[in-house]
Order: structure tokens, then sequence, then C-alpha cells
């Protein structure tokens, strides 16, 4: 699998390190915090759907949820 | 050939006498008589059903509401393959080894240890074949059962008539077991009018079934001061049932399901969610029974006001595969414990032996086994969309379990335990008794635990078995 050398392409850099600056490219700090924010709540949203029960049960009967409407 | 109790010669001494002429005890005489051996058949009922004999079987029992026991089993000859239902089913592999962490519910053999057996039992009982499962998830199998309309007493009564090695007494009770404390050295027997003699053999099997072989070693070792049986910790002990219960209803498409030919398909728990539930076995059976079709309105109606999408769709189906109202039973397997166990009554039967008295409980351990797998079944059903199932309200835990008119399968197992040893059985993996070289025990008192199967065929492979171990011994 391949991986990530983090050194080498590094997606943000410290501003006193001029010279990983001047090759950091693609995106800039704001855009990438905002990125993993976004991915962190759509990982949560998705968790919390999972672990919703996948059937329900009313009056005894276990049901799926499209048959409650 | 067939005689009565006067015509038995005391002079006479046989290969192997056997005490019980049901399933078990007949096929153990059938065979050691292929095998050239002779052999005395104690029957202590008559060739049909009779009040003095079957009196002898009546006893207390405490605990949970169960059958009275003299209604639970037949003495005659045959036993109580003269009223069974005659569905079968062997033990997995699984059932052979530990489960839910109780160390008694593991056997001395395993399931290969009687696969030789499993054409010739089939032959016996009539078994044209048994399929394997049908898996329906991971999680999740379908057994399948199979008939048998085998009667011993009519299928094999010409045979044992004609037999030259068979010597079958009918009305011939066992009151004693004599021992000289290192072998069994004799069999007192009685008819009902009080006559007695003493019969003698190189070797003895009791085949009296699953509550009749502890009371007849709990009172014969009292008998002989604990000569019989020297540790008899786990002697009476450890009995186990197949409980049974309805545990709901079902509106399903026939067609997705795997009816047998009496209208049942049964859905069971593999090793891999026995072991991740802490479970045992257990068969959910849903009926395709017609007689409940009468139901179909109220339950489309009360699904209407829950379920309005899934009320419209059974609506739709109506009159093609829908069948509504199909009752859901389960029959699970008991865990093996201490406290289910046969005592001595004080109680005497007609022969001065004290009564059977049955202590049996469901533990919480045994319902839960039926709660897990009733709503995994329900789950699988609504998953695969071939049907609905409501769980009565007892299962969920929200009440006390109601009163069974049929709160068990009449499947009487343990009390003489299978063990490894004397400390954890009666008999070891040969069916003999510790420290009694000459004295066996055949049946499904011998059942370590009890998977969820009916134990008939697997009684039937044990006798085969023990009868070929006999055969070259004696």
């Amino acid at each position: 699998m391949a991986s990530i050398e983090f050194k080498e392409r590094p997606y943000f850099v410290a501003d006193t390190d001029r010279t990983w600056r001047s090759q950091a490219p693609i995106i800039g700090k704001r855009q990438f915090l905002l990125l993993l924010g976004s991915t962190v709540l759509f990982v949560g949203l998705c968790k919390k759907a999972s672990a919703q029960p996948r059937y329900r049960i009313i009056d005894g009967w276990v049901l799926r949820a499209e048959d409650i409407g | 050939m067939i005689l009565d109790f006067a015509a038995i010669d005391e002079s006479q001494n046989y290969d192997v006498c056997i005490v019980g002429s049901g399933p078990a005890g007949m096929t153990c005489a059938l065979e050691l008589a292929k095998a050239g051996k002779q052999v005395l058949l104690l029957e202590g009922g008559d060739v049909s059903f009779s009040a003095d004999s079957q009196d002898v079987y009546a006893g207390k029992t405490v605990g949970d509401p169960y059958f009275e026991l003299d209604q639970s089993r037949l003495r005659q000859l045959g036993g109580s393959s003269g009223h069974w239902t005659g569905w079968c089913r062997y033990l997995e592999d699984w059932d052979f080894h530990e489960k839910g962490r109780n160390r008694y519910s593991s056997w001395p053999i395993q399931k290969s240890d009687l696969d030789p057996y499993f054409d010739r039992a089939r032959a016996v009982l009539d078994i044209s074949s048994i399929g394997a499962n049908d898996p329906y998830s991971a999680d999740i199998l379908s057994p399948h059962f199979h008939y048998s309309t085998v009667r011993f007493a009519e299928k094999f009564g010409d045979s044992i008539r004609k037999s030259e090695g068979i010597r079958c007494a009918i009305r011939s009770n066992l009151l004693e077991i004599l021992t000289d404390g290192n072998t069994v050295t004799g069999l007192r027997i009685a008819d009902y009018a009080g006559s007695q003699k003493v019969v003698r053999a190189k070797a003895y099997v009791l085949a009296c079934g699953g509550i009749e072989n502890s009371r007849i070693l709990l009172w014969n070792n009292e008998k002989s001061n604990g000569s019989l049986i020297k540790n008899a910790s786990t002697l009476g002990t450890h009995w186990m049932e197949h409980p049974e219960a309805n545990v709901g209803e079902a509106i399903l498409t026939t067609q997705h399901f795997n009816f047998d030919e009496a209208g049942v398909c049964r859905f069971a728990p593999t090793a891999l969610m026995m072991e991740r539930e802490g479970i045992l076995d257990c068969a959910i059976e849903v009926y395709e029974a017609s007689a409940f079709h009468s139901k179909t309105g109220k339950i489309i109606r009360d699904l209407a006001c829950i379920a309005p999408n899934y009320s419209r769709w059974a609506i739709e189906m109506l009159g093609k595969s829908l069948v509504c109202g199909s009752p859901v039973r389960a029959a699970w397997e008991q865990g093996p414990r201490e406290d289910n166990r046969i005592v001595l009554s004080s109680d005497r039967d007609r022969f001065g032996i004290p009564r059977s008295e049955l202590h049996w409980r469901k533990s919480d351990a045994d319902l839960k086994t039926v709660r897990v797998m009733t709503q995994k079944v329900a789950e699988l059903v609504a998953e695969k969309d071939i049907g609905r199932i409501r769980i009565d309200p007892w299962v969920l835990g929200g009440e006390s379990e109601p009163a069974e008119k049929e709160p068990a399968g009449h499947h009487h197992m343990g009390g003489t335990r299978m063990g490894t040893d004397a400390s954890q059985g009666v008999v070891d993996a040969d069916c003999r008794v510790f420290g009694q070289p000459n004295l066996f025990v055949a049946g499904s008192s011998v059942f370590p635990s009890g998977g969820y199967a009916n134990p008939t065929f697997t009684i039937v492979q044990l006798a085969l078995r023990l009868s070929e171990k006999l055969a070259t011994e004696v």
C-alpha cells in the first residue's frame, strides 16, 4: 500500500520554514482545517446513523423503518 | 422369542441381560443377537399397554410445570416409541463441545465417534436421508428434521419372536441389581403376582429411559450402601429437557420458507452466533398452518396502525402466497445443572421401590437462549423481507412466561451422564458404569448435553455403538 511521505509533500508548514513554504502548494492552512472539520463531521454523522437500530419493535412486531413510513 | 416371566430359565447364563425394550434396549438386543450372542431382554410391561405396568412410572415433579411422569413415557414392549412423535435429527459437531461456559456440557466423545453408526441408525428408524443444514446467514441456518413412523414393537416384534438369540421376557420387573462390590453378579426380578427370580449374564445393560435409569441406580446404590456406584456425586443430576413454548406469530410469504412435510420451517443458530451471544442451541419453528388464517383481518388491521406501508403491501398480497398468523414456537437446549435432578420420593411403587421425584426448572440462561434467538430470527425474516414476526411480550422480558400445554418435548436426558471420570459422570465414554466393569447404561440418560435435536436418533446411534462394544467383550 502506498504511503504519504509527509516531509516531502507537506500540506501545510510552519511559517518559519521558508524553503518548505515555497514548495507547499495546493491548499492553505485554512482550507485544510475546513476540510478536516467537514470530514470529522461526516464520519461522526455516519457513525451515529449506523448506531441506530435497523429494526424497531412496536407492539412486539419486528419491523423495518420503511414499514412504518 | 417372547416369553412370560414364568418361562424364564434361572439356570441359564446369558451373554448379555438388557433391562428395557425401548429404542435403546431393543436395538442393542437385535444387534447382539446378530453377532451370535445369547440375550435376555427384560420388559416390565406387556406387549401392549397395561395399567399395572404404567403405574410404576407415576411420580412427582417439583419446580416448573411439567407433565405427569406416567404420561410422558410408556412402560410396554417398544417403550416410549409406542407414542413418540417420530422426529429425528442428529446432534451437531458443536453439541459435543463445551457451551455456555458450562464444563458439564461437553461430551467425552465427539460426533465423529457416532458418525460410523449414522447409516445404520437411519435404517433402524426407516429414514431415507437426513439433509445437511441450509445457511440463511452467518448467524442462522435451516436444519432439516426427518419423520420416522417406526414403533419398535411393531417393526421388530416379529424379529424378536423368531430370533434364536433373544429371550424377551415380558411382565418381568427389575427389583435389585446384585453386586459383590466389584461386578454385577445378577438381577433379582419379579412379576405382578409377587414371584421372584434371579437371572445372570456376563454383562448387564440398563435401558429403561431417561428417568428410570436414574431411579434404578439411585435405589440400588442406596440398598448396596454405595457399593454399586462408589462416586455417586453426579447420579440423578444434570437432568435436562428441551423446553418448548409459543413465542409469537408471523405474517409471511410461503414460497420463501423451507417448509417440511409437516409444514414446519425451522431456524437454528450457528456455532458462531452461540459463542458470540452466549446462548445455547435452539430451534425456532414457523408453522405454515392454514388453520390460523382466520386471524388475517385482525393482524392486518393491527399492522395498519403501526406499520401502514407494510400493511398496504400485505393487503396487495392477500390471496397470493401470504399467510397471516402462523404460530412461531421455540424448542431449545437447556444447560446441564446440578439442581435439575431425579431423587427418590417417599412414595413407593407396588414393588416397594421409591418412585421418581423430578426437580426441574428453567434458568435465566435457558430463557436468554429463547429471547435472543427469537429476536434474531425475527430480524432475519424482516431483513430478507420474507415476512414479519410478532414476538410475545414474555419473550421480550415484559411478562412472566404463560402456562404452556406442552412445556417441553418429553425428551428426558441426563441423570446418568457420560463423563471423563467418576467425578464428572456415572458412565464412561463406552457407557460403562464407573467401577462396575460389566454394567452399562443405554439411552438418553447418558447425554451430558442435549442440543436441540430430538434424542431418539442419537439414542439409536449410541445403542449400536454399545452393542458393537459388547459383542467383542462378552
